[in-house]
Order: C-alpha cells, then sequence, then structure tokens
C-alpha cells in the first residue's frame, strides 16, 4: 500500500472513530433528556390526576377546570390506575398491583413517596398519595411517541452527517496526504534522474528547515560525498594507471631500442639493468597496492601484541639512516614516561613499522632532508607522536584528499613517490584505533600528531 | 619571544590553532594567549564576587587542560607559556586595549568559526581579533576531535 493511501486510511480512521464516539456521546444525551422530559411530563400529570380524581371535594370547580385546560390533550396509550391501602398500608387489591407492575418499582413509591420506570416503550410514573380519604398509590403510564420520533430524527440526521462526513473526511484525508508527500515525490523523481553521468545535480533546498528540509540536505550531502568518492575513484583509476604505465612503457622502450639491431655484450647489460630498475619501481607500486588491498580488506588475522613504540621508532630510522644517510631525524623522548608499560601500544609491530616509516620518510622527502624532529609523549589513556618537519607542507584544498591513495598534493609533483604512503599510514593508525591528524603550512612544513590508545585504553 | 593570541572555545579542536601557531612562527619561542570572550555580569552581587579564575575553571575541563600539558610537552623548544585569558569587553576600544595589555603581535584563527560559545556569557572573540589584530592568519582545521576519549580499542576488531 501507498504511503498516500496508508496516511488516508489512518486520518479516516481516527477521524470516523472520533466521530462515532461524538455521535452515540450526543445520542445518549439526547434519549436521557427525552426520557427525563417526559417522566416530568407524566409526574405533572400523575400529580394532576390524583388531584382531580381523589382531591375534587377539596378544590374549586375553576381550579379543576384549569388544570384540565393546562393538560387537555392526553397522552398515547395513557392509563391512570389507583390503588387504595388500608389502614396498615397494605394495598387492597395487591394481587391486581403485583401481576401489573414491577415490585421494585412499587416499594420505591411505598419507601420514597415516587418512582419511575420504563418496560419497553412504557413508561411508567407513580406516586404515594395521602388525603382525607385514605392512603392511595396513583400509577399514570403512557407512551412517549413525540419523544421516539425525535430520537428515531436525531438517529437518521446523525447517520446521515456521518457518511457525509466521511466523504468529507476522506477527501481532505487525501488531498493532505497528498500536500504533505508531494515534496517527498518531487525529491524522488529528481533524485530518479541523478545518475553517474550527472551526479553534480543538486536537489532545490526550500528555504524553511523542516523534515523534508532537512531531508533534501541529506540528500544533497550524501551527494557530495558521492561526487567526490567518484572522483577519488576515478583519480586513483587514472593515477595507478598512469603509475604502472611508466614503468612498462621504459622497459618496452628500452627492449625495442636493444632490438633495433645487434648491440655489443656491454649495451645488453645496460639495458637488463635499465629493465632490472623499472621492473623494482613496479615491483614496488605493486606490492604498495597490495598493501592497501590488504589493510582495507583484510584487517583481520593479523597477529596483535604488545609493541613498544619508542622501539619501532628506533628500528625505524635505523632503516632509514640506511636508505638515506643524509637525513636529519632527530628523536625526541626526553618526556617518556618511567613506566614503560605507557608506551605499549597493542597492536601489529610490522604494520606500525610500514605506518612510522611512511610518514619519517614523507617528511624527510618533502623537506629536502632538512630537520625531522619526532616527539613521543604519554598521557593517561595513550600515547602521542608528534613528526614535524620543515619542508613545503600541503596546501588547504589538499589536505581533505590526502589520505586517499594516490593523491598527491598540488605542489609535490616534481617529488618522487606513488601518493599511497600517507593512506596506508593512515589506515593502519586507523587500524588500531588511533587518529591521524596534520596541520600543514605550505612553505612553512608540516606537523604529523598520532595518536594511539595504549594497552590499558 | 613573541606573543601570538589564539580564540578558543575551549575544545580540543581548537588547540589545533596551536600547531598553527607553532608551523608559523618557526625558529621562535611563542607565548600563546587563549582568548575566550566572556560577558561581565549583570547582576551588581555577581559582578562584585567576579574571578576570572573560577569562570576559566568552570568553563574548561580536565581534558582540555591535559591537552594543553601535552602540547607544551610536546612543543617545548617553540612554546614558552599558554595562558587562557577571558575577554570581558563588548566593544573594538575594549578589545584593542586588551591586545595592547597583553602586548600581542599576531594571531591565527579558523576559517570556520569555532563552534562551541554556546554557554552562558561564553562569545567568540573571533570577530574582534579580525577588526583589531593587522598581522592576522587564517587556518583550516580538521574537522575530528583528537581526543582519546574517543578511542575504544578492541583486540576483536584486528582478528
Amino acid at each position: 500500500m501507498k504511503l498516500q493511501n496508508k496516511l488516508t486510511l489512518v486520518f479516516v480512521l481516527l477521524t470516523t472513530l472520533i466521530q462515532i464516539l461524538e455521535f452515540l456521546l450526543i445520542y445518549h444525551f439526547a434519549r436521557q433528556y427525552t426520557e427525563r422530559e417526559f417522566y416530568n411530563r407524566l409526574q405533572q400529570r400523575v400529580t394532576i390526576a390524583a388531584q382531580t380524581l381523589l382531591g375534587e371535594d377539596e378544590l374549586s370547580v375553576e381550579i379543576y377546570e384549569e388544570i384540565r385546560r393546562k393538560h387537555f390533550q392526553t397522552l398515547p396509550f395513557e392509563n391512570e390506575v389507583i390503588f387504595q391501602l388500608d389502614s396498615n398500608n397494605n394495598v387492597i387489591h395487591e394481587e391486581c398491583l403485583n401481576s401489573n407492575y414491577d415490585p421494585v418499582f412499587i416499594d420505591e413509591i411505598m419507601n420514597k413517596g415516587e418512582s419511575n420506570v420504563r418496560i419497553k416503550d412504557t413508561f411508567f410514573s407513580g406516586i404515594y398519595y395521602h388525603d382525607n380519604q385514605g392512603d392511595f398509590i396513583i400509577i399514570l403510564s403512557a407512551h412517549d411517541v413525540y419523544g421516539r420520533g425525535m430520537l428515531l430524527n436525531l438517529r437518521k440526521i446523525l447517520t446521515v452527517s456521518f457518511m457525509f462526513s466521511l466523504l468529507i473526511t476522506w477527501l481532505l484525508g487525501r488531498n493532505m496526504a497528498n500536500q504533505a508527500l508531494s515534496p517527498i515525490s518531487r525529491i524522488v523523481h529528481k533524485v530518479n534522474t541523478i545518475s553517474a553521468t550527472n551526479l553534480h545535480s543538486r536537489l532545490e533546498e526550500p528555504k524553511n528547515r523542516d523534515e523534508v528540509g532537512e531531508l533534501t540536505v541529506t540528500f544533497n550531502d550524501m551527494l557530495d560525498r558521492l561526487e567526490t568518492s567518484f572522483e577519488l575513484q576515478s583519480n586513483f583509476v587514472n593515477n595507478a594507471s598512469h603509475e604502472l604505465r611508466n614503468p612498462l612503457t621504459a622497459i618496452l622502450g628500452q627492449i625495442e631500442v636493444a632490438l633495433n639491431k645487434e648491440r655489443s655484450g656491454e649495451h645488453y647489460v645496460d639495458v637488463l639493468k635499465g629493465i632490472e630498475t623499472e621492473a623494482l619501481r613496479l615491483d614496488n607500486l605493486v606490492n604498495g597496492l597490495l598493501r592497501l588491498a590488504h589493510t582495507d580488506y583484510e584487517n583481520k588475522g593479523f597477529p596483535v601484541s604488545p609493541v613498544r613504540i619508542d622501539e619501532v621508532i628506533i628500528d625505524v630510522k635505523q632503516r632509514l639512516d640506511q636508505a638515506n644517510p643524509n637525513n636529519k631525524i632527530s628523536l625526541g623522548f626526553n618526556d617518556l614516561p618511567a613506566d614503560e608499560s605507557k608506551i605499549i601500544v597493542m597492536g601489529n609491530r610490522k604494520l606500525l613499522e610500514v605506518a612510522f616509516h611512511n610518514i619519517l620518510d614523507n617528511a624527510c622527502k618533502f623537506s629536502n632532508n632538512e630537520k625531522v624532529l619526532i616527539k613521543l609523549v604519554s598521557q593517561e589513556k595513550g600515547l602521542r607522536v608528534m613528526i614535524s618537519d620543515d619542508g613545503i607542507g600541503i596546501p588547504p584544498d589538499d589536505l581533505k584528499n590526502i589520505f586517499e591513495p594516490f593523491y598527491r598534493g598540488s605542489n609535490a609533483r616534481g617529488i618522487g613517490g606513488f601518493g599511497f604512503g600517507l593512506p596506508l599510514a593512515y589506515r593502519i593508525i586507523k587500524m588500531h584505533h588511533g587518529q591521524l591528524r596534520l596541520s600543514s603550512q605550505v612553505g612553512k612544513g608540516t606537523i604529523v600528531k598520532i595518536l594511539l590508545p595504549n594497552q590499558f585504553t | 619571544m613573541e606573543k601570538i593570541l589564539i580564540p578558543s572555545d575551549f575544545s580540543n579542536q581548537s588547540l589545533q590553532l596551536i600547531e598553527y601557531a607553532v608551523l608559523n612562527h618557526p625558529n621562535k619561542v611563542l607565548d600563546i594567549v587563549l582568548v575566550h570572550g566572556y560577558s561581565m555580569p549583570v547582576n551588581y552581587w555577581d559582578q562584585i564576587n567576579f574571578s576570572q579564575k573560577a569562570v576559566i575553571q568552570n568553563l574548561t575541563d580536565e581534558g582540555f587542560m591535559e591537552q594543553l600539558d601535552i602540547l607544551l610537552l610536546e612543543h617545548d623548544s617553540e612554546i614558552n607559556t599558554i595562558k587562557i585569558e577571558l575577554f570581558l569587553g563588548t566593544n573594538n576600544l575594549a578589545f584593542k586595549r586588551f591586545v595592547e595589555q597583553h602586548k600581542i603581535v599576531s594571531a591565527i584563527i579558523p576559517t570556520e568559526r569555532l563552534g562551541n560559545f554556546n554557554r552562558k556569557g561564553s562569545f567568540d572573540p573571533t570577530s574582534y581579533i579580525v577588526k583589531c589584530i593587522d598581522n592576522t592568519l587564517e587556518v583550516c582545521l580538521s574537522e575530528n576531535e583528537f581526543d582519546i576519549s574517543n578511542l575504544q580499542f578492541s583486540i576483536s576488531d584486528l582478528f
């Protein structure tokens, strides 16, 4: 069932329920009022009957006539019955009384002086009357034809108005549901027109920030993210293809030149060395891609053990010293805590080494082997590693994409690298439930801060 | 020594501005002044009992103060002091006097305004900084909070 129909149905059901309750109450009170009014009339008539029939000798003719004039009209099926009571307050002809009337009704008359009762369509009203001739019970019964007719009429009016209001409610409910859902229908229609070819399209954001407005903003935010990830994916494929093709082109070029004519043995050795260099570059690239893929999709199954971060950093520095003797990495371990357990992280040593190697290598590379400072500071629940350099920095626009594979800062084109060292380090830190944050100023340098939870966190 | 003014809403994110101060003033030892806008109480009784120290204590939490200490350790050779000051004025003239009084030479502000000035009496003094300090640098902050309390390590996640 469509949401519009559901909303209409719920609206109609609720309104109908309220109306039914309302109409039942109206009918109930109208019926109560009609009965009360009819009993009042019966009471008046029974009093008059008592006064005219029993107190006739004590009333003047004028008064009697006046009473008769006032109540000239007789009620439908009107019947007056008088029972005389003896000196013990027992009804003479009791069998007649008991066979025709409800004993509870009679008891109430005897005890309270008056009573009313309804049996089917007949209304009974009785009073206890004391006169100089003795004590009497006078009972008057009649049918309330007028009241019944009025109630029947009310029932008809209520039924017709109920049917009419049901129709109006359904029409209004449908219209309301339609109006409430039309912005959503518009959004659905617009979103359906957006595909990979026009991801730049956005939904028109309403001025007021109601729920639909928020939905529109959320959709637009999602489209922003989708567009960015599409662009990044596209960049990744382009960059990866480009980086893979370069060494292949170099290899093919060198082979083609070598096969062009007969060459000396030394020349072939040179060509093979060139091919080896390019093949090693290709191997590095593929290995890097594989590592990225591993951290992205298979971040389970790595052996985890307590790792001292200072030891990891020292090992990485030693390796970098061998690979790049000109580096000026200085270690700032002066503030290490006395308790060595505070600098132990639960993690994978090899992966953490890769992460710190990539960050330190980048720091040296992009600062042209200027001074790089690495500091380790412990805090209550974790430890912070700060790596600062005086390198070329990262432009602010590139900062948000710098953790995407193959993304390279706009000012890093002339410097070697594939653009997956920092993304890999970022993923490794994330895998260890850490955080990696960059503060960078073009031409001034970069500060990388890593926050890792220690083994107690 | 160079005094740098930095607006602060006492969030850990705002502390990244200190890193930018360090980056932008290489080979200098800095005195950092973190400024937070605060409206003086209107009530006479509150005014005579007003204490900057108490207000700062009320506005900052232990985590923030710990981060400040760590920043000082990390940048011990670049940062001499980090002070927290409240700006209690309501106009540019008052802010100029505040700048003169603290001998501020430059300021670092975020490109997107800090968002944690919603406590009673607090306000963002960045607009005064822009108007009153010529040597003001705008920098873009990272979106995420750099806070250890956000981190939860689960060994099972690694297996």
